[in-house]
């Protein structure tokens, strides 16, 4: 039996594609580029979120209290 | 200080690519470094060039977006021939199974259906990759790169996580069931 396992060693293993290298770095930079647009969406959400949510409490301070207060100037 | 690519370790490679966060020269150097033994993998164990292809570039693209999990604690030849070993028989059972149970039928199949069978084994008119089929996916898979492509046991043990004498009895358990299956042969 060890002599008909090692027949599978004289099996012959083709050469790879040869536009293998061209299609893998495409899909590479393909995944890089979803990832990075996903990134910038999430982290683009954030941002904007933090900034609408900082104006709406400062409205809604304003609206109750009657007093502005500007904290970038204090 | 710049890391010459092509002649340092796979690890300080591996380190360089980590850095990287692009696919730039040191991912390069090592697709061009483990392109063969990656494809020799992915080609014994998925027997078609295309679907040998198709594995091949998914072991890369994990390992470009791995590329920062790499923690040291086994070779990274090692790291790079495991991740290559499991996609292969994720994307056999994925792909494989109807296309195996039409020829073969399943090994479960196989063994209920052999009462039935007479003593001469029907397997001598198969080739050997066809009776390695009968067997279990990660059973296939550690005799082909025992015998085809003479790995250690060492080194299968670690890419399969388990111990060496498992590994080998593993093996020798295969083996024992290609004997019962085909004994003639």
């Amino acid at each position: 039996m060890k002599d008909f396992l090692e027949r599978l060693a004289d099996s012959e293993v083709r050469e790879p594609p040869p536009d293998f290298d061209r299609r893998l770095h495409q899909r590479v930079n393909r995944t890089l580029v979803v990832q990075q647009v996903i990134d910038f969406f999430i982290g683009a959400i954030a941002w904007s979120a933090a900034h609408f949510l900082r104006a709406a409490l400062g409205w809604l301070a304003f609206t109750i209290t009657g007093k502005f207060q500007d904290r970038d100037r204090r | 200080m710049a890391v010459d690519l092509v002649h340092c370790t796979d690890e300080q490679l591996a380190a360089e690519v980590a850095r990287e966060s692009s696919d730039g020269p040191a991912f390069v150097a090592l697709v061009e470094r483990f392109r063969a033994r990656v494809w020799r993998i992915c080609f014994r164990l998925l027997d078609n060039e295309q679907d040998a292809a198709d594995a091949a570039q998914e072991v890369f693209l994990k390992l470009f977006l791995h590329r920062t999990r790499f923690a040291g604690r086994s070779r990274y030849t090692t790291w790079v021939h495991a991740i290559a070993v499991k996609t292969c028989l994720t994307m056999r059972r994925s792909r494989g199974r109807r296309k195996r149970h039409e020829n073969l039928g399943s090994e479960a199949e196989w063994e209920a259906r052999q009462p039935a069978r007479p003593a001469t084994p029907q397997g001598l008119g198969m080739d050997l990759l066809k009776m390695l089929e009968t067997l279990d996916e990660e059973d296939r898979a550690l005799l082909l790169l025992k015998y085809a492509e003479a790995y250690e046991y060492e080194e299968l043990a670690a890419i399969f996580e388990i111990s060496v004498s498992a590994c080998k009895m593993r093996i020798s358990r295969a083996r024992e069931k290609l004997q019962s299956r085909f004994p003639e042969s």
